[in-house]
């Protein structure tokens, strides 16, 4: 059973069942209502309740949320063989300094955009939304790591980046899932034009970094190649699945994964702020560029979750127009999950040239079992979500909108709304919201997932490193590539392929008004 | 991960252990052939999304 002993596996299983809990609403049991939702807040007690309203006070639900979390990621590591108490002590840490960054974060002072002010009761906001709290998170994450860093070595334990990003990965899949079947056009031209990002990362990208790291910076071949993909592709995953194709030595991805760690953190802070003053009005391409250019899909997806509550935030202050939440995720998750989905043939086509031309050997072929054992394996948890939700919305949508369409032709027609009409869209709006309840509250854990994530990837930076001796040439080439190259290519790609593609906006509840108004 | 983190001291070493290796001609319709490639796909797969 060692493939049980593998975070990948346990980010599968822990989204895989977050996913089937929130889905419980469609047969009637209310299975997640119990999860903290934190609100914009002055006074203290208001800061977090229920997911279902009023279900269970705030305190409790986090306290829940903590017993459950603690429970089920202890069993977890105590499969993969992880020390069970220092990871539970560990986690207890991890959980109420990421917790307490994220209902600080929701701090109405931080969090409140202008229409959100005056229902608070506040003058003024800096208007970073609740996801402030992610930002909090990595800055005491950085903290720890930096200033105290045998505090950091000890909670290292149970900073599991991979598990907790690939978990969140995992569930973002359902609920994109069933939005994409709420606007299957949009959702099919945003993956279409993903496509783009595949070509760029392994075609474009991988073969500049490759050619630099040999030519310019005189690196080996056993270093160039996990280098590559550490910089191209999607940084730890892409750089050990490498190395596993060349046959380079263990110690070399592990290297290289180190540096990627590093960096991430940097693009995590500056390349949300960069789409944030220069990108507000094409919020996709922003979406689409965090995708590309952050490595590590940690560092990735919550590059654009900060990005999306940002330029969003901006949208709705500066120009009024409010977006459907969580679209610029989508985008920035299908650009980071495509590349991610071809590391596997990415690492096939190396192994065949490195086995064939280039470090040709007696009786060595393709390494095709090590390639998949360091393939990372949550994509297929990703696409299982994604493709649940997204046929079970192709089930409830339609409906709706046919019955929101109807009334809408009667209104233009100056006909009246019939009764049954009334009805159809009543059926349908009840028939969809279980589904959205759940994926609601999916969403909430998504988020607790994510607020883990910044702070272990916070504490696992220790900046101190980029000047060490030994990674001094390797992160030169890293910079070089990343900031002279891969960045600009793929802001240049993301606004080729997606501009002009704009999120939803919030629609008004026409039809609904229509049938309250009869 | 497959092996122990090295520490700053193993890198230093390992990096000082590496031979200049001349490009090969696979590596070079490696690098290359890519790039064509690459930028073929995405010229076409912009000419397909009406993107330009």
């Amino acid at each position: 059973m060692r493939w049980l002993r593998s975070e990948d596996i346990w980010a599968v299983f822990t989204g895989l069942f977050v996913v089937l809990l929130a889905l419980l609403p469609m047969v009637g049991v209310n299975a997640l209502g119990w999860v903290p939702k934190a609100t914009e807040w002055v006074e203290p007690l208001a800061s977090v309740g229920s997911t279902t309203k009023d279900l269970v006070p705030g305190w409790l639900s986090v306290l829940l949320l903590f017993a459950a979390l603690l429970g089920f990621l202890t069993c977890g590591a105590w499969v993969m063989g992880h020390s069970v108490k220092r990871f539970a002590i560990g986690f207890s840490v991890l959980f109420a300094v990421g917790y307490g960054c994220w209902v600080l974060g929701h701090y109405g002072y931080l969090a409140a955009t202008p229409d959100k002010m005056a229902k608070l009761g506040i003058p003024w906001g800096l208007g970073l939304t609740g996801e402030a709290g992610y930002l909090l998170a990595l800055g005491a994450g950085l903290l720890v790591g930096n200033l105290f860093p045998k505090a950091g070595e000890w909670l290292r334990e149970s900073a599991r980046t991979e598990w907790y990003i690939k978990t969140a990965i995992v569930i973002i899949g359902a609920s994109l899932g069933l939005k994409a079947a709420e606007e299957s056009g949009r959702a099919a031209t945003v993956m279409f034009r993903g496509l783009a990002a595949i070509i760029e990362a392994y075609l474009i990208y991988w073969a500049v970094v490759y050619f630099l790291a040999r030519k310019v910076f005189g690196f080996s071949r056993e270093w160039a190649a996990p280098l590559a993909s550490g910089i191209s592709i999607c940084g730890v995953s892409a750089a050990i699945t490498t190395g596993a194709a060349v046959r380079a030595r263990p110690v070399v991805p592990v290297m290289v994964s180190s540096l990627v760690v590093l960096f991430s953190v940097v693009e995590l802070v500056l390349l949300p702020i960069g789409a944030r003053l220069f990108l507000k009005d094409e919020p996709m391409v922003a979406a689409a560029w965090m995708g590309l250019a952050v490595k590590t899909d940690g560092a990735a997806i919550s590059s654009g979750a900060i990005t999306e509550s940002m330029i969003y935030a901006d949208a709705k202050a500066i120009d009024g127009v409010e977006y459907e939440p969580g679209w610029m995720q989508l985008t920035t998750t299908t650009v980071k999950v495509f590349i991610d989905l071809f590391i596997g043939v990415w690492a096939v086509v190396l192994a065949v040239v490195w086995a064939y031309a280039i470090d040709r050997k007696p009786g060595q072929g393709v390494p095709f079992r090590d390639i998949w054992g360091r393939f990372p394996k949550f994509v297929f948890g990703y696409a299982l979500t994604f493709a649940v939700l997204l046929t079970l919305g192709l089930q409830l949508y339609p409906p709706l909108q046919q019955a929101k369409e109807a009334v809408k032709t009667a209104k233009d027609a100056k006909q009246p709304v019939t009764p049954e009409m009334k009805d159809a869209v009543k059926k349908t709006e009840e028939a969809v919201k279980p589904a959205k309840d759940g994926m609601e509250q999916a969403d909430q854990l998504r988020r607790v997932f994510f607020v883990l994530t910044f702070f272990a990837i916070g504490m696992g930076a220790n900046l101190r490193r980029l000047w060490a001796e030994g990674l001094g040439k390797l992160a030169l080439v890293y910079a070089v590539s990343l900031f002279g190259f891969v960045i600009w290519f793929g802001l240049l790609v993301s606004w080729l392929f997606f501009h002009g593609v704009k999120p939803p906006e919030v629609k008004p509840k026409e039809p609904t008004a229509a049938v309250e108004g009869k | 991960m497959a092996a122990d983190k090295p520490t700053d001291a193993t890198t230093a070493e390992e990096m000082a252990k590496q031979q200049a290796e001349p490009l090969l001609p696979a590596e070079k319709w490696l690098i290359f052939g890519s790039i064509t490639l690459g930028l073929v796909l995405l010229g076409l797969l912009l000419w397909l999304t009406g993107a330009v």
